[in-house]
């Protein structure tokens, strides 16, 4: 990442100035015939310090210097070094006199501005050292802050604009930036290479000043690291072009002004809508994120009002069934008791044989009562688990009802209502699942008789073209309208628990078992008014023994 | 005098079993299919000792006929026998009721809760 590569940055900037300062004092000392080449009036002093700063660097750039106390002491003592020789040479300037340092090293050659102080580093350079000196030394000092600064930044920073000026003078020719009054100027490559060493002790911090925000994994880092190069580099090569451009006479001022300023225009316009784009896109985003956040927590919100119904639903149905399963189990153990305390007191044969056979009857009742009830319970599981098949076989579909009803006769004479009788009119022959048809007339008659209050009940064929349909009509307590529909849901009943009992599960299955054979089954009904419920069951015309 | 007994149930079938089986021990048996046809009993028969009631039932559940006993000042005790599993014992306790039991009841449990009702 980039952010690593900054952070090795200290590393190479260190190594170059000192590679170059090193060889730099090296041909001070031992080719004296090199002195007066231009590229090296540095001085050998600032060649010193340069090497110095540069040992100083390399140590504080690791973040566990402060645990090896030997390289931190180093570190600091070459960093009080530069310090030191950079004060008193100032000192030199300002107080006008000769503390004999400049010629320590190695005896100067003279040229024209090296006359006056042989020797001795131009006052820029000795500036530049002092700074460069007290930022170095005070780089790993904790981070007490003054007032947000940290106390190399504050050496660092000012340092950094000096020798930026310095370089940029060397640059566009101006010299003013680099040589001051009648003194000798400061090295090309001096100011450069202290402008780097400065950049290095930046980044050596890299919790404080601007380098955090240029190294944070934030929006703000991630912009700036981009940015970074054009807004350095660009307005540099800029400058560069308008002014040896000129100098060339490729345009005119009025021209290369025009030009530079435009250029510069189209580059902070293009900057400021890269940014702006940025910023835009993140924003979006984050509202994409919160919607998405709200659109999951209101889907969650639902499922977990759905699964409480459920539950709920499922509670219900365990406090009913339990309820049902028992009312037969009573009646049961009690006839089983009856049976013993009769055999027991010898009073077996004290029973006629219409009592006995009422008794076994009602045992035989019971058992059908309960075996319905877990039919019923094991279908539902069977639908929910999409298990449920429809087996069909040809038959007719009046034969079923009257065989249906004979079985429930005895029910019909319980409930007092007379036993309905079926008008056969047309073929109702088809190709269903018997048994399962069976079941829906069994569940619509029981039903009937359940809600009929003891009135008629009537049962109807009629037969359409493509579809026969059958209507189970009551005069009983009838239904609400609005409840019509739902009551073909699961545990939906027309009335509560202790008026009548019962699953609801009767018309669900109804309706499933209809539906599977591709008809439909519906009710209409009006409250005390009784109800009819019909289902339709296609007639299919190509079916195999339809003939 | 035997022991007067009123049993309620909305079951055709468990009031007749019910009935058969306390008369066999000696009791003196009337019965009601729902509360309302039960509290016309209790506020004639003044003779009877214990009611013996099932809690769901159209027309006037238990705990209606409890209540509607307790307005009237009718004091006779009530045994609840229920096959819900909603009705706690305490809660029928808290109505007022003597005992509650769950069915599908045992026989000699009932007849023993009478015997210690009466006596």
């Amino acid at each position: 990442m980039l952010g690593d590569n900054i952070k090795a940055l200290p590393q190479g900037l260190s190594l170059i100035s000192f590679v170059i300062s090193s060889i730099l004092l090296l041909i001070w000392i031992f080719v004296p015939s090199l002195k007066e080449y231009s590229a090296i009036t540095m001085k050998a002093n600032s060649a010193s310090c340069l090497v110095l700063a540069s040992i100083a660097l390399a140590i504080l750039k690791e973040p566990s210097t402060k645990n090896n106390r030997i390289q931190f002491f180093i570190a600091r003592a070459c960093s009080a070094a530069v310090f030191l020789i950079g004060l008193l040479t100032t000192i030199q300037y300002f107080a006008q006199i000769d503390l004999g340092i400049d010629q320590l090293i190695v005896t100067d050659f003279l040229n024209e501005e090296s006359r006056t102080y042989p020797g001795r580093m131009s006052p820029i350079a000795s500036i530049c050292f002092v700074m460069l000196g007290l930022g170095l030394f005070f780089l790993k000092t904790p981070s007490e802050k003054t007032k947000g600064i940290h106390l190399s930044s504050m050496f660092f920073l000012p340092l950094s604009i000096l020798s930026f000026f310095t370089t940029i003078g060397y640059l566009y020719g101006e010299q003013t930036f680099y040589k001051v009054g009648p003194y000798i100027r400061i090295s090309p490559i001096t100011a450069g290479l202290i402008f780097m060493l400065c950049l290095g002790g930046f980044i050596a911090n890299p919790t404080e000043g601007p380098v955090k925000t240029l190294l944070s994994r934030g929006l703000g880092g991630l912009t700036s690291r981009k940015l970074l190069p054009f807004v350095t580099a660009l307005p540099l090569a800029l400058g560069l072009l308008r002014t040896k451009g000129e100098e060339l006479g490729w345009y005119d001022l009025q021209l290369g002004v025009s030009i530079y300023a435009m250029a510069l225009v189209l580059i902070l316009l293009s900057m400021l809508l890269f940014v702006s784009n940025q910023l835009d896109e993140f924003y979006f985003r984050e509202i994409e994120l919160k919607e998405k956040e709200q659109y999951t927590s209101n889907k969650i919100k639902e499922t977990a009002e759905r699964l409480a119904e459920a539950v709920k639903a499922r509670d219900e149905f365990l406090s009913i069934s339990s309820h049902e399963l028992k009312t037969p189990l009573t009646s049961l153990r009690l006839q089983a008791q009856l049976m013993k305390r009769s055999i027991q007191s010898n009073s077996f044969r004290e029973y006629t044989d219409e009592q006995m056979y009422k008794i076994v009857d009602q045992t035989d009742r019971q058992v059908t009562r309960l075996n319905r009830l877990i039919d019923d319970m094991l279908d539902i599981t069977r639908i929910r688990s999409g298990k449920f098949s429809i087996n069909k076989e040809k038959f007719d579909f009046a034969d079923l009802v009257t065989e249906t009803v004979a079985r429930l006769k005895p029910m019909f004479e319980e409930a007092k209502a007379s036993v309905p009788v079926i008008e056969r009119r047309d073929s109702s022959i088809g190709y269903w699942d018997k048994m399962r048809i069976e079941q829906v007339m069994n569940n619509l008659l029981l039903n009937a008789l359940r809600y009929g209050e003891g009135r008629p009940i009537s049962v109807n064929l009629i037969r359409y073209e493509s579809a026969l349909r059958i209507s189970i009509q009551d005069q009983g307590i009838g239904i609400d309208k609005e409840r019509l529909d739902k009551i073909f849901d699961r545990f939906e009943r027309a009335i509560s628990a202790n008026e009548i009992s019962g699953l609801g599960l009767g018309l669900f299955i109804v309706r499933q078992i209809v539906q599977a054979h591709g008809g439909r089954a519906w009710g209409e009904s009006e409250l005390g008014q009784g109800s009819t419920f019909h289902f339709e069951l296609p007639l299919l015309r190509d079916e195999p023994f339809t003939s | 005098m035997s022991t007067k007994i009123l049993v309620v149930d909305d079951s055709e079938d468990i009031l007749i079993l019910l009935s058969m089986l306390l008369r066999q021990s000696g009791f003196d048996v009337v019965l009601a299919s729902n509360g309302e046809e039960a509290f016309e009993i209790v506020k004639k028969d003044q003779g009877i000792e214990v009611v013996v009631s099932d809690i769901l039932m159209p027309k006037g559940d238990g705990a209606w006929l409890l209540a509607q006993m307790k307005k009237n000042k009718i004091h006779t005790p009530v045994i609840f026998i229920t096959a819900g599993s909603d009705f706690s014992r305490e809660l029928a306790l808290e109505q007022g009721a003597i005992e509650l039991i769950k069915k599908p009841l045992d026989i000699d449990v009932l007849e023993n809760v009478i015997k210690r009702v009466v006596t």
